[in-house]
Protein backbone atom coordinates (compact mmCIF):
# COMPACT_ATOMS: atom_id res chain seq x y z
CA UNK A 1 0.00 0.00 0.00
CA UNK A 2 2.64 2.31 0.89
CA UNK A 3 4.88 1.58 -2.00
CA UNK A 4 1.61 2.12 -4.26
CA UNK A 5 1.47 5.65 -2.95
CA UNK A 6 4.98 6.46 -2.91
CA UNK A 7 4.57 5.40 -6.90
CA UNK A 8 1.20 7.51 -7.81
CA UNK A 9 3.08 10.20 -5.75
CA UNK A 10 6.31 10.32 -7.30
CA UNK A 11 4.35 10.30 -11.51
CA UNK A 12 1.73 13.06 -10.18
CA UNK A 13 5.30 14.95 -8.78
CA UNK A 14 6.79 14.44 -12.14
CA UNK A 15 3.92 15.30 -14.06
CA UNK A 16 3.88 18.69 -12.25
CA UNK A 17 7.38 19.40 -12.70
CA UNK A 18 7.61 18.95 -16.31
CA UNK A 19 4.13 21.34 -16.67
CA UNK A 20 5.95 24.39 -14.31
CA UNK A 21 9.04 24.44 -16.70
CA UNK A 22 6.87 24.29 -19.71
CA UNK A 23 8.61 28.23 -21.10
CA UNK A 24 8.71 30.01 -24.62
CA UNK A 25 12.15 31.52 -25.09
CA UNK A 26 13.30 34.34 -27.37
CA UNK A 27 10.06 36.45 -27.83
CA UNK A 28 9.78 39.19 -29.06
CA UNK A 29 7.22 41.69 -28.04
CA UNK A 30 8.34 44.89 -30.02
CA UNK A 31 6.01 46.92 -31.52
CA UNK A 32 7.33 48.59 -34.93
CA UNK A 33 6.12 52.35 -34.07
CA UNK A 34 5.33 54.27 -30.68
CA UNK A 35 1.99 55.04 -30.40
CA UNK A 36 0.82 58.34 -29.91
CA UNK A 37 -2.57 58.72 -28.13
CA UNK A 38 -4.61 61.72 -26.42
CA UNK A 39 -5.51 61.19 -22.59
CA UNK A 40 -9.33 61.33 -22.94
CA UNK A 41 -11.30 62.94 -19.97
CA UNK A 42 -11.00 59.65 -17.72
CA UNK A 43 -7.41 60.09 -17.41
CA UNK A 44 -6.90 56.97 -19.96
CA UNK A 45 -5.43 55.95 -23.08
CA UNK A 46 -6.32 53.80 -25.22
CA UNK A 47 -4.26 51.82 -28.12
CA UNK A 48 -6.74 49.94 -30.80
CA UNK A 49 -4.23 48.55 -32.58
CA UNK A 50 -2.92 46.82 -29.36
CA UNK A 51 -5.96 46.70 -27.43
CA UNK A 52 -4.05 48.31 -25.07
CA UNK A 53 -6.24 50.61 -22.13
CA UNK A 54 -4.24 52.35 -19.42
CA UNK A 55 -4.72 54.97 -16.97
CA UNK A 56 -2.30 57.58 -16.81
CA UNK A 57 -3.25 58.91 -13.54
CA UNK A 58 -0.49 57.44 -11.29
CA UNK A 59 2.09 58.65 -13.81
CA UNK A 60 0.34 61.95 -13.68
CA UNK A 61 0.60 62.08 -9.78
CA UNK A 62 4.30 60.85 -9.72
CA UNK A 63 5.52 63.36 -12.99
CA UNK A 64 3.20 66.65 -11.87
CA UNK A 65 2.09 65.85 -8.44
CA UNK A 66 -1.45 65.80 -10.21
CA UNK A 67 -3.06 62.99 -11.12
CA UNK A 68 -5.62 64.95 -13.53
CA UNK A 69 -2.65 66.81 -15.35
CA UNK A 70 -2.37 64.44 -18.42
CA UNK A 71 -5.73 64.86 -19.31
CA UNK A 72 -5.98 65.66 -23.09
CA UNK A 73 -2.53 65.73 -23.65
CA UNK A 74 -0.85 63.51 -26.11
CA UNK A 75 1.68 60.70 -24.65
CA UNK A 76 3.98 58.58 -26.54
CA UNK A 77 3.86 54.75 -25.97
CA UNK A 78 6.19 51.69 -27.23
CA UNK A 79 6.90 48.32 -26.03
CA UNK A 80 10.11 46.70 -26.77
CA UNK A 81 11.08 43.54 -27.77
CA UNK A 82 11.39 42.21 -23.69
CA UNK A 83 7.92 43.07 -22.92
CA UNK A 84 8.10 46.38 -21.16
CA UNK A 85 5.84 49.44 -22.20
CA UNK A 86 7.84 53.26 -22.25
CA UNK A 87 6.13 55.76 -21.69
CA UNK A 88 6.69 59.69 -21.93
CA UNK A 89 5.27 63.28 -22.79
CA UNK A 90 5.95 66.80 -23.28
CA UNK A 91 7.17 68.21 -20.28
CA UNK A 92 8.51 64.51 -18.63
CA UNK A 93 11.38 64.51 -17.25
CA UNK A 94 11.70 60.66 -16.82
CA UNK A 95 11.00 58.19 -19.04
CA UNK A 96 8.54 55.33 -17.50
CA UNK A 97 9.09 51.52 -18.15
CA UNK A 98 6.51 48.69 -16.80
CA UNK A 99 6.49 45.35 -17.53
CA UNK A 100 3.18 43.59 -17.82
CA UNK A 101 1.35 41.64 -14.53
CA UNK A 102 -1.64 40.01 -14.30
CA UNK A 103 -4.51 43.29 -14.93
CA UNK A 104 -1.84 45.80 -14.42
CA UNK A 105 1.97 46.66 -15.38
CA UNK A 106 4.71 46.88 -12.71
CA UNK A 107 7.24 49.67 -12.75
CA UNK A 108 10.64 48.06 -13.89
CA UNK A 109 12.35 51.63 -13.86
CA UNK A 110 11.95 55.52 -14.46
CA UNK A 111 14.68 57.05 -16.75
CA UNK A 112 15.85 60.57 -15.47
CA UNK A 113 16.05 62.01 -19.50
CA UNK A 114 16.27 65.78 -19.12
CA UNK A 115 16.30 67.94 -16.28
CA UNK A 116 14.01 71.08 -17.57
CA UNK A 117 11.29 68.26 -19.13
CA UNK A 118 11.18 66.89 -22.79
CA UNK A 119 10.06 69.19 -25.89
CA UNK A 120 8.70 67.08 -28.36
CA UNK A 121 10.06 63.61 -27.39
CA UNK A 122 9.37 60.42 -29.64
CA UNK A 123 10.33 56.93 -29.60
CA UNK A 124 11.63 54.84 -32.11
CA UNK A 125 12.50 50.45 -32.06
CA UNK A 126 15.38 49.71 -32.20
CA UNK A 127 15.75 45.94 -31.24
CA UNK A 128 17.17 45.27 -28.34
CA UNK A 129 16.83 49.04 -27.24
CA UNK A 130 14.23 52.08 -27.50
CA UNK A 131 15.60 55.15 -28.86
CA UNK A 132 14.50 58.60 -27.36
CA UNK A 133 14.21 61.49 -29.94
CA UNK A 134 13.99 64.91 -28.72
CA UNK A 135 14.97 67.53 -30.86
CA UNK A 136 17.92 66.86 -31.86
CA UNK A 137 19.12 64.90 -28.21
CA UNK A 138 18.80 60.94 -28.84
CA UNK A 139 19.67 58.43 -25.93
CA UNK A 140 19.47 54.39 -26.08
CA UNK A 141 17.51 53.16 -23.84
CA UNK A 142 17.48 49.59 -22.02
CA UNK A 143 14.32 48.74 -19.42
CA UNK A 144 16.59 49.91 -16.80
CA UNK A 145 19.10 52.73 -17.93
CA UNK A 146 20.29 55.44 -20.73
CA UNK A 147 22.65 53.08 -22.84
CA UNK A 148 23.96 55.82 -24.85
CA UNK A 149 23.54 59.26 -25.65
CA UNK A 150 24.15 61.50 -28.27
CA UNK A 151 23.62 65.29 -28.26
CA UNK A 152 23.41 67.75 -31.91
CA UNK B 1 31.28 36.28 -26.72
CA UNK B 2 28.04 37.97 -25.07
CA UNK B 3 29.62 41.23 -24.48
CA UNK B 4 31.06 41.29 -27.78
CA UNK B 5 27.80 40.88 -30.21
CA UNK B 6 26.18 43.74 -27.53
CA UNK B 7 29.20 46.17 -28.37
CA UNK B 8 28.86 45.08 -32.17
CA UNK B 9 24.85 45.98 -31.88
CA UNK B 10 25.38 49.27 -30.21
CA UNK B 11 27.90 50.49 -32.39
CA UNK B 12 25.85 49.65 -35.31
CA UNK B 13 22.96 51.14 -33.75
CA UNK B 14 25.27 54.42 -32.91
CA UNK B 15 26.06 54.52 -36.65
CA UNK B 16 22.75 54.50 -37.46
CA UNK B 17 21.69 57.19 -35.21
CA UNK B 18 23.60 59.48 -37.80
CA UNK B 19 21.52 58.41 -40.33
CA UNK B 20 18.01 58.40 -38.72
CA UNK B 21 16.43 62.01 -38.87
CA UNK B 22 13.43 61.60 -37.57
CA UNK B 23 11.20 59.56 -35.80
CA UNK B 24 9.86 56.41 -37.25
CA UNK B 25 6.70 57.41 -35.74
CA UNK B 26 6.27 60.79 -38.16
CA UNK B 27 8.44 58.96 -40.94
CA UNK B 28 4.58 56.62 -40.99
CA UNK B 29 2.72 59.92 -41.05
CA UNK B 30 4.14 61.65 -43.27
CA UNK B 31 4.14 58.30 -45.73
CA UNK B 32 0.42 58.16 -44.97
CA UNK B 33 -0.26 62.00 -45.41
CA UNK B 34 1.71 62.52 -48.62
CA UNK B 35 -0.48 59.08 -49.86
CA UNK B 36 -3.78 60.77 -48.72
CA UNK B 37 -2.76 64.00 -50.75
CA UNK B 38 -1.87 61.70 -53.72
CA UNK B 39 -5.05 59.95 -53.48
CA UNK B 40 -7.05 62.90 -52.86
CA UNK B 41 -5.42 64.72 -56.17
CA UNK B 42 -6.39 61.47 -58.38
CA UNK B 43 -9.80 61.97 -57.10
CA UNK B 44 -9.95 65.71 -57.96
CA UNK B 45 -8.23 65.30 -61.30
CA UNK B 46 -10.12 66.26 -64.31
CA UNK B 47 -7.53 65.40 -67.12
CA UNK B 48 -5.57 62.75 -67.86
CA UNK B 49 -2.75 65.54 -68.29
CA UNK B 50 -2.92 65.88 -64.24
CA UNK B 51 -2.83 62.09 -63.93
CA UNK B 52 0.59 61.65 -65.72
CA UNK B 53 1.82 64.35 -63.40
CA UNK B 54 0.53 62.23 -60.56
CA UNK B 55 2.10 59.39 -61.57
CA UNK B 56 5.89 60.53 -61.14
CA UNK B 57 4.64 61.68 -57.86
CA UNK B 58 3.54 58.40 -56.82
CA UNK B 59 6.75 56.59 -58.39
CA UNK B 60 8.99 59.45 -56.37
CA UNK B 61 7.05 58.82 -52.85
CA UNK B 62 8.20 55.05 -53.67
CA UNK B 63 11.62 56.05 -54.32
CA UNK B 64 11.58 58.07 -50.96
CA UNK B 65 10.55 55.96 -48.27
CA UNK B 66 12.10 52.59 -50.74
CA UNK B 67 14.98 52.80 -47.60
CA UNK B 68 12.52 52.97 -44.78
CA UNK B 69 10.45 49.83 -46.95
CA UNK B 70 11.07 46.98 -43.91
CA UNK B 71 9.75 49.53 -40.94
CA UNK B 72 6.52 50.68 -43.40
CA UNK B 73 5.33 46.83 -44.27
CA UNK B 74 5.41 46.53 -40.52
CA UNK B 75 4.22 50.12 -39.24
CA UNK B 76 1.41 50.18 -41.79
CA UNK B 77 -0.03 46.44 -40.94
CA UNK B 78 -2.51 45.19 -42.33
CA UNK B 79 -1.13 46.92 -45.50
CA UNK B 80 2.66 46.79 -46.35
CA UNK B 81 4.68 49.41 -48.29
CA UNK B 82 4.30 48.16 -51.60
CA UNK B 83 0.57 47.45 -50.86
CA UNK B 84 -0.19 51.08 -50.35
CA UNK B 85 1.80 51.83 -53.70
CA UNK B 86 -0.24 49.62 -55.61
CA UNK B 87 -3.07 50.57 -54.47
CA UNK B 88 -2.43 54.50 -55.47
CA UNK B 89 -1.39 53.05 -59.17
CA UNK B 90 -4.74 51.14 -59.22
CA UNK B 91 -6.54 54.18 -57.85
CA UNK B 92 -4.30 56.35 -61.07
CA UNK B 93 -5.50 53.79 -63.14
CA UNK B 94 -9.44 53.76 -62.40
CA UNK B 95 -9.36 57.45 -62.73
CA UNK B 96 -7.31 57.40 -65.75
CA UNK B 97 -10.01 55.03 -67.42
CA UNK B 98 -13.14 57.41 -66.06
CA UNK B 99 -11.38 60.31 -67.44
CA UNK B 100 -10.63 58.93 -70.65
CA UNK B 101 -14.00 58.53 -70.28
CA UNK B 102 -15.38 61.52 -69.75
CA UNK B 103 -13.17 63.20 -72.15
CA UNK B 104 -14.50 61.09 -74.72
CA UNK B 105 -17.41 61.21 -73.96
CA UNK B 106 -17.33 65.14 -73.31
CA UNK B 107 -16.00 65.31 -77.08
CA UNK B 108 -18.69 63.15 -78.37
CA UNK B 109 -21.99 65.18 -76.42
CA UNK B 110 -20.43 68.09 -77.66
CA UNK B 111 -20.35 66.78 -81.49
CA UNK B 112 -23.56 65.44 -81.19
CA UNK B 113 -25.41 68.81 -79.46
CA UNK B 114 -23.90 70.16 -82.82
CA UNK B 115 -25.41 67.43 -84.68
CA UNK B 116 -28.72 68.04 -83.39
CA UNK B 117 -28.59 71.96 -84.40
CA UNK B 118 -28.36 71.18 -87.88
CA UNK B 119 -30.80 68.44 -87.79
CA UNK B 120 -33.32 70.96 -86.33
CA UNK B 121 -32.26 73.61 -89.15
CA UNK B 122 -32.64 70.95 -91.74
CA UNK B 123 -36.18 69.70 -90.23
CA UNK B 124 -37.30 73.48 -90.09
CA UNK B 125 -36.08 73.80 -94.09
CA UNK B 126 -38.44 70.48 -94.97
CA UNK B 127 -41.62 72.22 -93.05
CA UNK B 128 -41.38 75.44 -95.30
CA UNK B 129 -40.87 73.02 -98.49
CA UNK B 130 -43.78 70.76 -96.66
CA UNK B 131 -46.15 73.79 -96.48
CA UNK B 132 -45.81 74.95 -100.17
CA UNK B 133 -46.57 71.07 -100.81
CA UNK B 134 -49.82 71.43 -98.95
CA UNK B 135 -50.56 74.46 -100.90
CA UNK B 136 -49.30 72.96 -104.18
CA UNK B 137 -51.69 69.67 -103.53
CA UNK B 138 -54.70 71.87 -103.59
CA UNK B 139 -53.80 73.44 -107.29
CA UNK B 140 -52.90 69.73 -108.38
CA UNK B 141 -55.99 68.44 -107.47
CA UNK B 142 -57.21 69.97 -111.21
CA UNK B 143 -54.59 67.98 -112.96
CA UNK B 144 -54.02 64.11 -112.32
CA UNK B 145 -50.64 63.78 -113.21
CA UNK B 146 -49.80 66.78 -111.35
CA UNK B 147 -51.61 65.03 -108.45
CA UNK B 148 -49.81 62.11 -108.32
CA UNK B 149 -46.36 63.71 -108.62
CA UNK B 150 -47.22 66.55 -105.77
CA UNK B 151 -48.37 63.24 -103.63
CA UNK B 152 -45.05 61.51 -104.29
CA UNK B 153 -43.00 64.73 -103.27
CA UNK B 154 -45.22 65.65 -99.97
CA UNK B 155 -44.96 61.64 -99.25
CA UNK B 156 -40.89 61.77 -99.60
CA UNK B 157 -40.87 64.59 -97.36
CA UNK B 158 -42.75 63.50 -94.85
CA UNK B 159 -40.84 60.75 -94.44
CA UNK B 160 -37.93 62.58 -95.17
CA UNK B 161 -39.17 64.57 -91.62
CA UNK B 162 -40.15 61.55 -89.57
CA UNK B 163 -36.13 59.96 -90.22
CA UNK B 164 -34.59 63.93 -89.19
CA UNK B 165 -37.06 64.05 -86.25
CA UNK B 166 -35.65 60.67 -84.86
CA UNK B 167 -32.00 61.13 -85.83
CA UNK B 168 -32.39 63.94 -83.94
CA UNK B 169 -33.60 62.23 -80.81
CA UNK B 170 -31.48 59.63 -81.12
CA UNK B 171 -28.43 62.12 -81.14
CA UNK B 172 -30.11 63.65 -78.04
CA UNK B 173 -30.12 60.17 -76.15
CA UNK B 174 -26.79 58.60 -77.40
CA UNK B 175 -24.09 59.92 -75.33
CA UNK B 176 -26.93 58.40 -72.20
CA UNK B 177 -27.22 54.96 -71.22
CA UNK B 178 -29.50 52.50 -73.50
CA UNK B 179 -32.33 52.38 -70.85
CA UNK B 180 -31.36 55.09 -68.71
CA UNK B 181 -30.54 52.78 -65.83
CA UNK B 182 -27.26 54.45 -65.24
CA UNK B 183 -28.71 57.88 -66.11
CA UNK B 184 -28.36 59.92 -63.27
CA UNK B 185 -31.16 62.21 -62.21
CA UNK B 186 -28.86 65.38 -62.51
CA UNK B 187 -28.20 64.05 -66.50
CA UNK B 188 -31.75 63.23 -66.65
CA UNK B 189 -32.63 66.63 -65.93
CA UNK B 190 -30.20 67.95 -68.20
CA UNK B 191 -31.71 65.42 -70.78
CA UNK B 192 -34.97 66.80 -70.12
CA UNK B 193 -33.54 71.06 -70.96
CA UNK B 194 -31.68 69.31 -74.06
CA UNK B 195 -35.50 67.83 -75.35
CA UNK B 196 -37.14 71.52 -74.73
CA UNK B 197 -34.70 73.28 -76.22
CA UNK B 198 -34.40 71.00 -79.34
CA UNK B 199 -38.49 70.90 -79.22
CA UNK B 200 -38.57 67.60 -79.50
CA UNK B 201 -42.21 67.14 -78.17
CA UNK B 202 -43.34 69.56 -80.63
CA UNK B 203 -41.43 68.54 -83.81
CA UNK B 204 -42.64 64.49 -82.99
CA UNK B 205 -46.39 66.02 -82.72
CA UNK B 206 -46.10 67.92 -85.97
CA UNK B 207 -44.79 65.24 -88.27
CA UNK B 208 -48.23 62.71 -86.75
CA UNK B 209 -50.19 65.73 -87.32
CA UNK B 210 -48.62 66.67 -90.80
CA UNK B 211 -49.66 62.61 -91.81
CA UNK B 212 -52.84 63.02 -90.58
CA UNK B 213 -53.49 66.22 -92.48
CA UNK B 214 -51.89 64.59 -95.72
CA UNK B 215 -54.23 61.26 -95.71
CA UNK B 216 -57.31 63.53 -95.20
CA UNK B 217 -55.51 66.48 -98.33
CA UNK B 218 -54.93 63.52 -100.82
CA UNK B 219 -56.92 60.55 -103.02
CA UNK B 220 -54.75 57.76 -102.54
CA UNK B 221 -53.82 54.97 -104.87
CA UNK B 222 -53.96 51.07 -103.59
CA UNK B 223 -50.17 50.87 -103.71
CA UNK B 224 -49.10 54.03 -101.31
CA UNK B 225 -51.05 52.56 -98.42
CA UNK B 226 -48.50 49.75 -98.15
CA UNK B 227 -45.47 52.20 -97.39
CA UNK B 228 -47.67 54.25 -95.74
CA UNK B 229 -49.06 51.49 -93.08
CA UNK B 230 -45.24 50.94 -92.71
CA UNK B 231 -44.30 54.33 -91.79
CA UNK B 232 -47.41 54.70 -89.52
CA UNK B 233 -45.82 51.35 -87.63
CA UNK B 234 -42.38 51.96 -87.79
CA UNK B 235 -43.26 55.93 -86.17
CA UNK B 236 -45.70 54.44 -83.66
CA UNK B 237 -43.13 52.05 -82.47
CA UNK B 238 -40.17 54.19 -82.20
CA UNK B 239 -42.64 56.65 -80.22
CA UNK B 240 -43.09 54.06 -77.70
CA UNK B 241 -39.98 53.48 -76.80
CA UNK B 242 -39.12 57.18 -76.88
CA UNK B 243 -42.43 57.76 -74.55
CA UNK B 244 -41.26 55.44 -72.03
CA UNK B 245 -38.06 57.11 -71.94
CA UNK B 246 -39.02 61.05 -71.76
CA UNK B 247 -41.67 59.76 -69.33
CA UNK B 248 -38.26 58.30 -67.09
CA UNK B 249 -36.41 62.14 -68.05
CA UNK B 250 -39.68 63.76 -66.85
CA UNK B 251 -40.31 62.07 -63.53
CA UNK B 252 -36.89 62.75 -62.69
CA UNK B 253 -37.25 66.62 -63.51
CA UNK B 254 -40.12 66.57 -61.34
CA UNK B 255 -38.22 65.05 -58.62
CA UNK B 256 -35.66 67.48 -59.32
CA UNK B 257 -38.30 70.19 -58.96
CA UNK B 258 -39.46 68.62 -55.75
CA UNK B 259 -36.29 69.58 -54.15
CA UNK B 260 -36.99 72.92 -54.65
CA UNK B 261 -39.05 75.02 -52.98
CA UNK B 262 -42.79 75.47 -53.66
CA UNK B 263 -43.27 78.70 -55.33
CA UNK B 264 -45.75 80.92 -53.25
CA UNK B 265 -48.81 82.39 -55.10
CA UNK B 266 -48.25 84.68 -57.81
CA UNK B 267 -44.60 83.67 -58.50
CA UNK B 268 -43.97 82.18 -61.31
CA UNK B 269 -43.27 78.17 -61.23
CA UNK B 270 -39.34 76.83 -61.38
CA UNK B 271 -38.17 76.03 -64.72
CA UNK B 272 -38.18 71.95 -63.69
CA UNK B 273 -41.63 71.62 -62.96
CA UNK B 274 -42.89 73.92 -65.74
CA UNK B 275 -40.83 71.57 -67.98
CA UNK B 276 -41.93 68.47 -66.31
CA UNK B 277 -45.43 69.93 -66.65
CA UNK B 278 -45.24 70.47 -70.53
CA UNK B 279 -43.48 67.46 -71.56
CA UNK B 280 -46.22 65.21 -69.41
CA UNK B 281 -49.25 67.37 -71.32
CA UNK B 282 -47.37 67.42 -74.94
CA UNK B 283 -46.89 63.40 -74.50
CA UNK B 284 -50.96 62.83 -74.29
CA UNK B 285 -51.35 65.48 -77.04
CA UNK B 286 -48.99 62.84 -79.86
CA UNK B 287 -50.51 59.75 -77.98
CA UNK B 288 -53.55 60.88 -79.11
CA UNK B 289 -52.95 62.75 -82.56
CA UNK B 290 -50.99 59.36 -82.91
CA UNK B 291 -54.16 57.34 -82.47
CA UNK B 292 -56.15 59.88 -85.23
CA UNK B 293 -53.14 58.97 -87.52
CA UNK B 294 -53.72 55.47 -87.29
CA UNK B 295 -57.32 55.77 -87.56
CA UNK B 296 -57.61 57.52 -90.52
CA UNK B 297 -54.93 55.86 -92.46
CA UNK B 298 -57.22 52.54 -91.35
CA UNK B 299 -60.59 54.21 -92.78
CA UNK B 300 -58.92 55.21 -95.50
CA UNK B 301 -57.43 52.06 -96.55
CA UNK B 302 -60.67 50.14 -95.67
CA UNK B 303 -63.18 52.27 -97.84
CA UNK B 304 -61.11 52.30 -100.48
CA UNK B 305 -60.55 48.65 -100.56
CA UNK B 306 -64.60 48.47 -100.34
CA UNK B 307 -64.64 50.91 -103.37
CA UNK B 308 -62.99 47.80 -105.23
CA UNK B 309 -66.03 45.85 -104.84
CA UNK B 310 -68.90 48.32 -104.78
CA UNK B 311 -67.49 49.90 -107.88
CA UNK B 312 -67.99 46.31 -109.76
CA UNK B 313 -71.50 45.62 -108.07
CA UNK B 314 -69.82 42.62 -106.12
CA UNK B 315 -72.23 42.66 -103.05
CA UNK B 316 -69.58 42.08 -100.52
CA UNK B 317 -70.96 43.18 -97.04
CA UNK B 318 -69.33 46.39 -95.32
CA UNK B 319 -66.02 45.94 -93.68
CA UNK B 320 -63.86 48.19 -91.50
CA UNK B 321 -60.85 46.09 -90.33
CA UNK B 322 -59.14 42.93 -91.21
CA UNK B 323 -61.02 40.71 -89.29
CA UNK B 324 -64.37 42.26 -90.90
CA UNK B 325 -63.16 41.87 -94.31
CA UNK B 326 -62.10 38.32 -93.96
CA UNK B 327 -65.04 38.01 -93.21
CA UNK B 328 -66.76 39.90 -95.43
CA UNK B 329 -65.09 37.87 -97.82
CA UNK B 330 -65.90 34.41 -96.78
CA UNK B 331 -69.02 35.07 -96.75
CA UNK B 332 -69.10 35.84 -100.03
CA UNK B 333 -67.57 32.75 -101.02
CA UNK B 334 -69.95 30.83 -99.63
CA UNK B 335 -73.13 32.86 -100.93
CA UNK B 336 -71.63 31.90 -104.63
CA UNK B 337 -71.22 28.27 -103.83
CA UNK B 338 -74.83 28.01 -102.45
CA UNK B 339 -76.27 30.04 -105.16
CA UNK B 340 -73.93 28.75 -107.91
CA UNK B 341 -74.07 31.86 -109.62
CA UNK B 342 -71.07 32.72 -111.86
CA UNK B 343 -68.06 34.56 -109.84
CA UNK B 344 -65.87 35.72 -112.95
CA UNK B 345 -66.40 38.88 -111.85
CA UNK B 346 -65.42 38.81 -108.48
CA UNK B 347 -62.63 36.21 -108.80
CA UNK B 348 -60.98 37.86 -112.24
CA UNK B 349 -61.99 41.50 -112.60
CA UNK B 350 -62.05 42.26 -108.34
CA UNK B 351 -59.86 39.48 -106.68
CA UNK B 352 -57.13 38.98 -109.61
CA UNK B 353 -56.90 42.66 -111.37
CA UNK B 354 -57.29 44.57 -108.38
CA UNK B 355 -56.83 43.18 -104.94
CA UNK B 356 -53.80 40.87 -105.56
CA UNK B 357 -52.05 43.15 -107.94
CA UNK B 358 -52.94 46.56 -106.07
CA UNK B 359 -53.79 45.50 -102.74
CA UNK B 360 -51.73 42.19 -101.70
CA UNK B 361 -48.60 44.44 -100.53
CA UNK B 362 -50.83 46.75 -98.23
CA UNK B 363 -52.91 43.65 -96.95
CA UNK B 364 -50.27 41.59 -95.79
CA UNK B 365 -48.64 43.64 -93.24
CA UNK B 366 -49.57 42.22 -90.20
CA UNK B 367 -51.40 45.36 -88.90
CA UNK B 368 -53.62 45.34 -91.70
CA UNK B 369 -54.90 41.49 -92.33
CA UNK B 370 -51.24 39.58 -92.15
CA UNK B 371 -49.59 37.30 -94.86
CA UNK B 372 -50.84 33.97 -93.53
CA UNK B 373 -54.41 35.58 -93.22
CA UNK B 374 -54.51 37.38 -97.13
CA UNK B 375 -53.00 33.46 -97.99
CA UNK B 376 -55.94 31.75 -96.70
CA UNK B 377 -58.37 34.26 -97.92
CA UNK B 378 -56.88 34.09 -102.04
CA UNK B 379 -57.16 29.96 -101.46
CA UNK B 380 -61.01 30.16 -100.74
CA UNK B 381 -61.28 32.15 -103.73
CA UNK B 382 -59.42 30.48 -105.86
CA UNK B 383 -61.24 26.82 -104.65
CA UNK B 384 -64.42 28.73 -105.99
CA UNK B 385 -62.43 29.88 -109.40
CA UNK B 386 -61.52 25.88 -109.94
CA UNK B 387 -65.11 24.67 -109.20
CA UNK B 388 -65.89 26.98 -112.14
CA UNK B 389 -62.88 25.93 -114.06
CA UNK B 390 -63.89 21.87 -113.71
CA UNK B 391 -67.71 22.42 -114.60
CA UNK B 392 -66.74 23.81 -118.03
CA UNK B 393 -64.14 20.99 -118.48
CA UNK B 394 -66.34 18.40 -117.60
CA UNK B 395 -69.48 19.94 -120.23
CA UNK B 396 -66.19 20.64 -122.53
CA UNK B 397 -65.41 16.69 -122.45
CA UNK B 398 -68.77 15.43 -122.72
CA UNK B 399 -69.32 17.52 -125.53
CA UNK B 400 -66.08 15.91 -127.19
CA UNK B 401 -67.24 12.34 -126.50
CA UNK B 402 -70.58 13.22 -127.60
CA UNK B 403 -69.60 14.56 -131.11
CA UNK B 404 -67.01 11.14 -131.39
CA UNK B 405 -69.80 8.97 -130.49
CA UNK B 406 -71.83 10.47 -133.32
CA UNK B 407 -68.81 10.21 -135.90
CA UNK B 408 -68.37 6.78 -134.49
CA UNK B 409 -72.11 5.67 -135.19
CA UNK B 410 -72.02 7.45 -138.49
CA UNK B 411 -68.90 6.16 -139.59
CA UNK B 412 -69.82 2.46 -138.78
CA UNK B 413 -73.31 3.08 -140.36
CA UNK B 414 -71.60 3.77 -143.24
CA UNK B 415 -69.41 0.65 -143.26
CA UNK B 416 -72.28 -1.21 -142.74
CA UNK B 417 -74.20 0.23 -145.74
CA UNK B 418 -71.38 -0.09 -147.91
CA UNK B 419 -70.61 -4.26 -146.72
CA UNK B 420 -74.50 -4.92 -147.38
CA UNK B 421 -73.56 -3.40 -150.96
CA UNK B 422 -70.46 -5.34 -151.83
CA UNK B 423 -73.03 -8.52 -150.78
CA UNK B 424 -75.66 -7.27 -153.01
Amino acid sequence: MRLNLAVVGSICALTLASCSSLTIEHVSYGWPVEVVETVNPANMVVADRYGLTLSLSKIAENEFQDSSALKGTQIRLLRNTEGCYFITGPRFKNVYVFHPDYSRLVKESIIAVSESGLKNPAFNLRPPYVELVDNGIRKLLSSSDIVEEKTP
Amino acid sequence: MKSLSAVVTLLLLVAALGVAQESDYKMQKDFEKRSEAIKARIDAASTTGELDSLRSVIDALGLDFQKNKAFLDKALYPSSFDGSIDEMRQALHVAYDRTTTIQTQGFRIAQLESTVVVLGVRIDTLSGERTRLFSDLQEANKNVTNLRETVRRLNANLQANDRLVFSLIDSIFLPYDRDMKQTSDIEKEHLAGNLQRANVLSRVYDVASDNVRFLTATQLQPKDYASLVEQQQQFHSRWTGLSDKMRDVAAAAERQAAKMPEPKRGEPQSNARLMAATASLRSQQVDSVLNLWHATLASGLWASLEKEFTSKQVPIEHFTDGPSFSAAVKSLVARYKEAGADPTIFVDQVWKERIDKEWRDALTKESVLGKAEYASLDRTVSELHQKQFSLKLVLYILGIVLVALVAWWLISRRQKQMSEMDQE
